[in-house]
């Protein structure tokens, strides 16, 4: 090669790298830290807008004006409940509901078994041992005038099961009331499905595979009798009253995904037309808009979302159609005691105008972006405002690579304790002295460095100690469902086995390096260096493809893991360093995550005991539901966490306990080079 | 004699002016105008328009000649030509706004597909078939005013079983399964510039009798409108020894009352067409209004003014009742005009909708821009009769589908196996995939039929302006013969026209019906940005090949060294880039192309080979491995 780039410049710089390379990571490492929290700060930032024109929002005369029936609806529907109790989704009043307004009104039952190791099995243990859900969605279809039915808008809530809480009756008569006066008008140029879901996600999944006929064996349901075209985009609604002070508008769905800009650009717009307040994750956007308390508040705004995004859990029913390429949010409707309220009928209009700017459009939504943060909910920072703090963060460990694959070659004796500057005087010294002589010794000086790479270290000795922190990820990620299964046997409640299946496996590979050292691998210095070569390469590719997935689990987990792993070395202070690397472990991370979660919602301070007991709680709940969610709903985090990211920790974990050898073939290797 | 000269010539021509007229009369023509009012019961209500143009001609005559349509009267001279032209034997066009619901409004009375749906038999005689279609389609395109010049062969097919000839198809009208072309358009727009070509073909256009009603501001106001223009050849008598040419021309709309009245279902002519019948056309040998009153027992309504005749079919045990409007007997004199009018008493009530036996639902299953699938669920709810039906899937060529992966089944799981499947593949750009199926769906069963595809990747100018909204895929056909007919909407007709068909004692009733239109994705290249992508591939090409054409057209020689150093400015610019760390001292790199420049150092080119001296350097370190390979 050498034919497009130079390779004596590309020397240069690794041996730039090289000399300055702590420096330098630090250096990148700030930089790309602040740089990114600086994208909160209004300057830094762009105010959102519309790409797609054909949207037109706002251009038509609202005439939404049946709010009497979604009041009486969902007083109706509370009346039902009341009677009943904790009973059933009164299936056949909310058909008779729908078919009253001459809507195409069908059912769709469902069973989904929670959390399910595999089909064979359940068959032959008997399906006591897990959750079994039935529900039965009921949608009804409003078939647009002189259309074949190819295209079709959704507007979907979720009925409530939960005790002591209004089951989402509110939505439920709002749903209605648009739905009669929809239906009185012949300007639609695609369907409108309305649905209400059972069991919030697990109904919306069963419906929505259903519709796709993209069965999983885990999921039984009867067939859709009636459908519409494809479908473009989608709306969910929860209200928790009749009088709601603001909309909270959610928007991170399965695995990351966001809807697209647009249509979260057309629900803040419209609702801004109604006067009604949209906040993202229940927070305010600040007036003024710039500052120190703005950029504090767009800061949090931004953290918030990332957080959720992280988590690759829908917050909301919307989060399911994302897969299907439908393009969702939800719209949460929230009292706040002291402030003024909307009714349903300014509610109202503003669905029925994002309903008809949804009509508008002609195309898929396919213009504005997929991928962006949003700091208040009229800024946004798009993605190649985000990728190159997130490039600086992982550039840490590319100097790091470059470092280490420079110098492994090195016949240094004690490089980890002499740090590098003497690696690096060493060869520079090398380096002049060659300088002043003829210039081909130096070459050859250069290549004899180059040549001595892979023949002292033992590329070899990676296969076991990596295929070792393998397996440990397989178990972790199998675990769960295995010790469902065992736990049954010994009688212990699924839950609890699910926990210890999801945790146990990490505390035991805690151990592995206590296994490793006691082999005959030969580690030299230089092994221990390409070793830990391999762990920051290995991290550096699964943090970059993890961000390209879901960005912000890529961000939080380089924040936390790159000045970590790339500080790691076998050796002195091994206590921090253990104490440090547990704290960017899978697990602690969570921990980390959730804590600052509670930090930035929590409003109350209950003390150190109460709060760390809520901590674990929540640690506990999210590590569950990221393991149930990923039978049910198919969310790869815990599978990403497990296969991935935990192996790699457990390699850097095994190189702090990494005991170094002194084998016979370094000597060697100091004669030879002598 | 000069007197009886005029004479003579006067009588002649009035012998050869009776002749004529003889033949003209002799090809009889008859028009018929007929309406059919349905309101359903899930509210909405359905009038069909049926216009019948029966013309005693033999235009089949000539057994290898061409047959020839001339001296039109009734018959519109514009259809006349255009079949002459490309000697059509039977045509059918439909351009339908809107999808007709079978589970809620039984089967229409004509089936169509949405969009613009075209099938033509083409003489026996015609030779070259796909030029005879590509000018049928061009012709009717511009007497339509619709898209039709679109079909090429990527969207026409020759299905084998689902669509025999309608009208007379033996002897001088027998014909070759290859002379049939089908072929839609379902994302064909319907509205008033089809309507108004179309309703010029009518013998009173509509300045009276029933096509009076067509306001198009109303027609297209609608859930479904459909327009239709068919074409047969028919026996002209029941011996069936000579043959008569029919065109039905049909329109049919769906209103929707409940919509807009406060939830009832009152309807008139007035309200729904914008004005009412002022008589019958002249021309018309019949001018009738049927309205199906028969579920007048169940939802009550008043019905006004009073028909003329009211009339009772049965169909084996299914009663029906119309109420019938004889425009040649109604008393146009003293009322004013003929409005009918619908008034229930009561809203409509909306009950669970009790389905035709036979329906079929189709859809598109999976997700991804990369395979995807479809479904159609076939439903037989007869509790004992098996239904034998044709099932015809006709699939653009960007749709690959996988026969592989054809699977027959009912929702128990039950496999059915087909009676015959005929599988046309389709090639790129070329023609579509059809497929037709023979299969027997078992009683009170629904029957899954299900097949993948894979979505192709289009070159970058065959998507359309809108390229993010999809693809059409043509809806599939059902086509059958049914036992019973107590849930037809109008049975079809043996004869012509409406009459025919409403109060007839057959036992088979030919059904078809056509399924949704879908709606699929395929993989789109990010359009908006066009720019960039430009701007970067050509960035990366410029980089390569500039690099490239640099390495492989530059040559590296020996200069002299002395004059080298002299060279001042050059020599000092190779150093500060630094060729090398050696620059400082001796070597320099020269091109010769900047060296024809200076004509006081092109002889050094020509003499590079006598000068390796220990002077003289090179730099280019793929030069100096070169000249060691030389050394050695």
């Amino acid at each position: 090669m050498g034919l497009l780039s130079d390779p004596k410049s590309r020397e240069r710089f690794s041996r730039i790298a090289a000399k300055y390379n702590s420096p330098l990571c630090v250096l990148a490492y700030v930089v790309g830290v602040v740089w990114f929290l600086a994208l909160a700060y209004k300057p830094f930032n762009h105010r959102t807008y519309f790409s797609e024109n054909a949207l037109l929002p706002g251009l038509v005369e609202g005439k939404f004006r049946t709010e009497n029936v979604a009041t009486r609806i969902s007083q109706a529907m509370k009346d039902i409940k009341d009677v009943s109790k904790d009973g059933p989704m009164p299936v056949a009043w909310i058909v008779n509901q729908f078919r009253g307004l001459g809507l195409d009104t069908y059912t769709q039952e469902y069973i989904q078994t929670i959390p399910v190791p595999s089909a064979r099995q359940s068959e032959e243990q008997g399906k006591e041992m897990f959750v079994q859900l039935n529900g039965t969605n009921v949608y009804a279809i409003l078939r647009a005038p002189r259309t074949a039915s190819t295209e079709a808008i959704v507007l979907s809530a979720p009925y409530k099961h939960y005790l002591n809480m209004d089951h989402n009756n509110h939505a439920f008569g709002l749903m209605i009331a648009l739905a009669s006066h929809f239906r009185k008008s012949s300007y639609w140029s695609k369907d409108i499905i309305f649905l209400l879901v059972d069991y919030d996600e697990i109904g919306m999944e069963a419906w929505l595979q259903e519709y796709h006929y993209t069965k999983s064996p885990l999921l039984k349901s009867s067939p859709l009798h009636g459908r519409s075209g494809s479908i473009q985009a989608a709306i969910n609604l929860e209200l928790h009253s009749d009088q709601v002070s603001h909309f909270n508008v959610k928007l991170e769905g399965l695995n990351g995904l966001l809807p697209n800009l647009d249509l979260v650009n057309l629900v803040v717009q419209l609702c801004g037309r109604e006067r009604i307040t949209v906040k993202l994750h229940q927070q305010r956007d600040t007036f003024p808009s710039e500052g120190w308390p703005a950029f504090q508040q767009n800061l949090k705004t931004m953290s918030l979302m990332m957080l959720h995004q992280a988590t690759g859990m829908p917050n909301g029913l919307h989060g399911l159609f994302l897969r299907y390429h439908i393009e969702a949010v939800t719209l949460e409707g929230v009292l706040e005691p002291g402030r003024s309220t909307t009714g349903f009928y300014r509610m109202g209009r503003v669905l029925e105008g994002v309903f008809r700017s949804l009509n508008n459009l002609l195309e898929r939504f396919h213009q504005s972006f997929f991928f962006y943060l949003l700091p208040a909910s009229d800024r946004y920072v798009s993605i190649g405002m985000y990728m190159p703090p997130f490039g600086l963060i992982l550039l840490v460990t590319a100097l790091k690579i470059s470092f280490w694959a420079v110098y492994i070659g090195t016949p240094d004796p004690d490089p980890w304790d002499g740090e590098e500057n003497v690696v690096i005087e060493h060869i520079h010294s090398k380096k002049t002295g060659d300088g002043q002589g003829d210039n081909t010794d130096s070459k050859r000086g250069v290549t004899k460095i180059r040549t001595q790479n892979y023949s002292d270290g033992d590329v070899w000795s990676l296969v076991p100690v990596v295929s070792c922190c393998q397996v440990a990820g397989f178990i972790a990620s199998i675990s769960p469902m295995v010790m469902t299964g065992l736990g049954h046997l010994f009688g212990t409640r699924p839950y609890q086995a699910l926990i210890t299946g999801a945790t146990g496996m990490f505390f035991a590979s805690l151990f592995m390096p206590k296994c490793i050292t006691r082999n005959r691998l030969a580690c030299t210095v230089n092994t221990l260096r390409l070793w830990k070569c391999a762990a920051l390469v290995l991290q550096a590719i699964i943090l970059a493809a993890t961000a390209a997935a879901n960005f912000s689990l890529g961000m939080l987990l380089a924040v936390t893991m790159v000045p970590v792993c790339a500080m790691v070395r076998p050796g002195k202070l091994r206590f921090l360093q253990a104490v440090l690397m547990l704290l960017v472990s899978p697990l602690g991370l969570l921990v980390i995550y959730t804590g600052l979660y509670l930090l930035l919602t929590e409003t109350e301070y209950h003390g150190v005991v109460p709060s760390a007991m809520h901590l674990c709680t929540v640690v506990y709940y999210n590590i569950l539901s990221g393991v149930i969610h990923g039978y049910v709903l198919g969310t790869w985090q815990y599978t990403l966490l497990a296969l991935a990211v935990f192996p790699n920790w457990l390699f850097f974990w095994c190189i702090v306990f990494k005991k170094r050898d002194v084998p016979v073939v370094e000597n060697k290797e100091e004669k030879k080079t002598s | 004699m000069a007197e009886r000269g005029p004479t003579l010539l006067f009588s002649v021509f009035f012998c050869l002016l009776c002749y004529v007229f003889h033949t003209v009369a002799s090809t009889k023509d008859e028009y018929s105008e007929e309406l059919l009012i349905i309101p359903f019961r899930s509210g909405q209500v359905y009038s069909h328009f049926e216009f019948t143009t029966l013309w005693d001609v033999d235009f089949a005559q000539g057994g290898g000649g061409r047959y020839k349509l001339q001296h039109f009267r009734l018959f519109p001279r514009a259809l006349g030509q255009v079949m002459t032209e490309y000697r059509v034997q039977e045509m059918h066009l439909t351009l339908t706004q809107g999808m007709w619901q079978q589970d809620k409004w039984g089967y229409p009375v004509t089936s169509a597909a949405p969009g613009a749906e075209l099938w033509a038999w083409f003489q026996q005689e015609v030779d070259d078939v796909d030029q005879a279609w590509f000018g049928l389609t061009n012709a009717l395109s511009g007497l339509f005013c619709a898209s039709l010049n679109f079909i090429d062969s990527t969207s026409t097919a020759t299905p084998h079983l689902s669509f025999r000839p309608q009208g007379l198809a033996e002897g001088l009208f027998s014909t070759k399964p290859s002379h049939l072309q089908y072929a839609t358009l379902p994302r064909e727009n319907v509205c008033t510039e089809n309507l108004t070509p179309w309703k010029k073909l009518l013998p009173c256009s509509t300045r009276t009798g029933l096509a009076a009603l067509f306001h198009a501001g109303q027609l297209y106001n609608t859930q479904y409108s459909s327009l239709g223009v068919h074409l047969r050849p028919v026996c002209r008598n029941d011996s069936c020894r000579d043959a008569s040419l029919e065109l039905r021309q049909v329109l049919s709309t769906v209103a929707d009352p409940p919509a807009t009245l406060n939830g009832k279902q009152d309807w008139s002519m007035k309200r729904y067409f914008s004005r009412s019948l002022s008589g019958p056309c002249p021309m018309a040998v019949t001018s009738r209004v049927y309205v199906d009153v028969t579920t007048n027992q169940t939802s009550s309504f008043t019905l006004k003014p009073e028909p003329t005749e009211l009339k009772l079919t049965n169909y084996q045990g299914y009663n029906r009742k119309l109420a019938v409007y004889d425009l040649w007997s109604f008393p146009f004199h003293k009322e004013h005009g003929l409005n009918v009018d619908m008034k229930w008493k009561k809203e409509v009530s909306y009950k669970e909708l009790f389905p035709p036996r036979l329906y079929v639902h189709r859809f598109v299953t999976g997700y991804g821009q990369e395979h995807g699938g479809i479904m159609s669920l076939l439903y037989n709810r007869h509790p004992y009769l098996e239904q034998q039906i044709i099932y015809m899937e006709l699939l653009p060529w960007f749709t690959r589908m996988y026969l592989h992966t054809l699977k027959v089944e009912t929702t128990e799981g039950n496999l059915v196996q087909p009676l015959l499947t005929r599988y046309t593949p389709g090639r790129d750009r070329q023609n579509p995939y059809l497929l037709e199926i023979v299969l027997t769906l078992p009683p009170d069963s629904t029957t899954r039929i299900s097949f993948s595809f894979e979505r192709a990747f289009l070159k970058w100018t065959e998507y359309p302006p809108d390229a993010n909204h999809g693809f059409y895929i043509s809806s599939a056909v059902l086509t059958t013969i049914l036992r019973q007919a107590d849930n037809f909407t109008v049975p079809p007709h043996m004869g012509s026209g409406l009459q025919s068909g409403l109060f007839h004692s057959s036992t088979e009733f030919p059904l078809r019906l056509h399924t949704e239109t879908l709606l699929i994705s395929l993989p789109t290249p990010d359009f908006s940005m066009p720019y960039n992508v430009i701007c970067l591939t050509c960035t990366v090409i410029a980089i390569a090949f500039g690099s490239l054409h640099n390495l492989t057209t530059r040559r590296f020689q020996y200069t002299d060294l002395k004059k080298a150093n002299s060279g001042g400015m050059r020599a000092w610019l190779a150093q500060l880039f630094g060729r090398g760390k050696h620059a400082t001292s001796e070597d320099k790199l020269r091109e010769p192309g900047k060296e024809s420049e200076d004509p006081g150092e092109e002889s050094e080119t020509s003499e590079e080979n006598d000068y390796i001296g220990e002077q003289r350097e090179l730099v280019t370190p793929r030069v100096r491995a070169e000249s060691d390979k030389k050394d050695r």
